[in-house]
């Protein structure tokens, strides 16, 4: 799981370290950062997925008020037996408006596996011995080379592991309902959640059952989640209720919708529900912006307590990003990080102690000090 | 009622308490979360007590007043120094017989019972204080063997206020 993120100026982080465990809840004002921390990982998921610097990181993402042109990245992962830590540093030059990687490197329990110095990449074996050594575009992170050997195990669990970082920050209106071919990873606002449901129907069979059946108790008359044929290659998510009225049973006992038909709440719910039962024998990480947005208030709570066990019981990290009460009076005690910037200044982040909170809220939630302002 | 909302609730002071509970109401009586509602005290254990003692008549009150849909409440606060009768007299009103009203009262606190029940140590004493688990989740085998005891019988060995639990449980 991820252990640490360090953030140097990006944006309104300078400086910035984030320990991470195994449940997270971040809390915060707007603006404070929150959501950024999950951009960031993302885009550090895309420059190692290939993405060019350029695309990602252009010259406004530079702390405006630091006048230094090196951004710095580290993200510490534990895992494959031992602890990853990534470091990436990105110049930029405002004279050109462009920018490069200044040095990439990986090491595995400090030693190293990687290095990408001005254009130069070194790699490294399993044992740690010298491979091959060789220049490289500097506008692209030397990631994307690796090709999986028997030598170089450690280096591809990585950059395998950077792709189950999975950040979502769910959007019913962009649902779509028809597939045209199966995605491996779902958009950021799960407007592709029908094609990466076809996905996880092929990866996981086995979920099926049971998702169906969490579905059912989730939803009032919840019948069966389908993928119908829609063309040769094409499918539709459909969604099926059994009648449970006269009224509605006049033409069959079951009424067919396609998945945007369904209320917003009602999408959430299966997505949600999805990710609750995504089978994760390898390692993953669930970044969550708001995921409670559109559910009704009985449904947050027993997704919240299913969610938070899974996070502790299976290898998936959880991150959720949230103003709800019911997330916040539940978590923030034992796992919250609470994020300011005082004055408009750096983004700053100190976890959220239940001792401090007894001396200082003289019986109120925790929601309650954050709607009054009074927690820092 | 449909099965789909909330029976029972689960007062208590820290997520600790109450994934120990849950656990127990999932494996012993397949309850799911749908059917429990949880309330933990918001700022954590330091403050649990005070929150349950005071919350506790209002929900006594509520399953009295709903019993159409509200079947049980289980409670849980730490002894820590005083005696487990001392605790239990502090929630008050006290449970008629029939009603579904569980108070549980581990001393010195919920780590003792987790850590007996977790490593099967009769050395285990209500006196000292035991540390806390990193993850709450941790104390789950644990409760898998006070199931098991709820079923077959405690120990000869367990610990009193462990004795006094399993027949606060048998209340549901």
């Amino acid at each position: 799981m991820l252990t640490r993120l360090y953030v140097d100026n990006f944006k309104a982080f300078v400086n910035f370290e984030l320990p991470i465990q195994s449940l997270n809840l971040l809390l915060g004002t707007n603006g404070s950062g929150k959501s950024s921390t999950f951009e960031i990982l993302r885009l550090l998921q895309k420059l190692i997925g290939g993405c060019a610097v350029s695309e990602l990181f252009s010259l406004n993402t530079l702390t405006r008020w630091q006048g230094v042109n090196v951004q710095t990245f580290e993200i510490d992962l534990h895992g494959n037996g031992g602890q990853y830590r990534y470091r990436l540093e990105i110049e930029h030059q405002p004279s050109s408006r462009q920018s490069h990687i200044k040095h990439e490197r990986l090491l595995f329990d400090e030693q190293p596996l990687y290095q990408f110095l001005e254009g130069t990449i070194l790699w490294y074996r399993d044992d740690y011995s010298k491979g091959a050594e060789f220049d490289f575009d500097w506008n692209h992170s030397g990631l994307t080379t690796v090709l999986p050997r028997h030598d170089n195990t450690r280096l591809t669990w990585f950059k395998k592991r950077m792709t189950q970082i999975y950040v979502l920050r769910l959007n019913p209106f962009a649902m779509q309902s028809r597939s045209e071919l199966e995605v491996t990873q779902p958009a950021e606002d799960l407007s592709n959640f029908a094609s990466w449901y076809r996905h996880l129907l092929q990866e996981q069979p086995a979920m099926y059952a049971t998702l169906q059946q969490a579905l059912r108790e989730a939803i009032d008359g919840f019948d069966t989640l389908t993928l119908a044929n829609d063309g040769e290659h094409a499918r539709v998510l459909k969604v099926k209720f059994q009648s449970q009225h006269e009224e509605t049973f006049r033409f069959s006992n079951k009424l067919e919708f396609r998945f945007d038909e369904l209320s917003e709440g009602q999408q959430a719910l299966i997505i949600l529900y999805t990710l609750l039962n995504y089978s994760s024998e390898n390692d993953l990480t669930f970044c969550l912006d708001e995921p409670e947005n559109f559910l009704a208030l009985p449904e947050i709570q027993p997704w919240l307590l299913q969610i938070a066990d899974k996070a502790e019981d299976e290898p998936c990290q959880v991150l959720m990003i949230s103003h709800h009460p019911e997330l916040i009076n539940y978590l923030a005690a034992s796992k919250g990080y609470w994020f300011e910037r005082l004055n408009g200044r750096a983004v700053r982040v100190h976890p959220i102690k239940s001792d401090h909170l007894e001396e200082t809220t003289l019986g109120l939630p925790v929601s309650e000090l954050v709607a009054r302002g009074w927690i820092s | 009622m449909s099965n789909r909302y909330s029976q029972i609730v689960i007062l208590c002071e820290d997520r600790q308490h109450e994934v120990f509970i849950r656990h127990y109401l999932k494996k012993r009586h397949k309850l799911t979360e749908r059917q429990i509602r949880v309330m933990v005290c918001p700022q954590g254990r330091g403050a649990g007590e005070q929150y349950v003692r005071r919350e506790y008549p209002i929900q006594v009150k509520v399953l009295r007043q709903k019993r159409h849909l509200s079947k049980a409440l289980v409670t849980m606060i730490d002894a820590d120094t005083m005696a487990v009768s001392e605790r239990l007299n502090q929630l008050f009103p006290l449970p008629i017989e029939t009603e579904k009203i569980v108070r549980l009262v581990p001393k010195r606190n919920i780590e003792t019972w987790i850590h007996y029940l977790n490593n099967d140590l009769s050395s285990v004493n209500e006196t000292d204080t035991y540390h806390k688990l990193d993850k709450e989740s941790a104390c789950k085998p644990g409760v898998e063997k006070l199931v098991s005891f709820c079923i077959i019988g405690l120990p000869a060995d367990c610990l009193p206020s462990l004795q006094v639990g399993c027949t606060e449980l048998s209340r549901l």
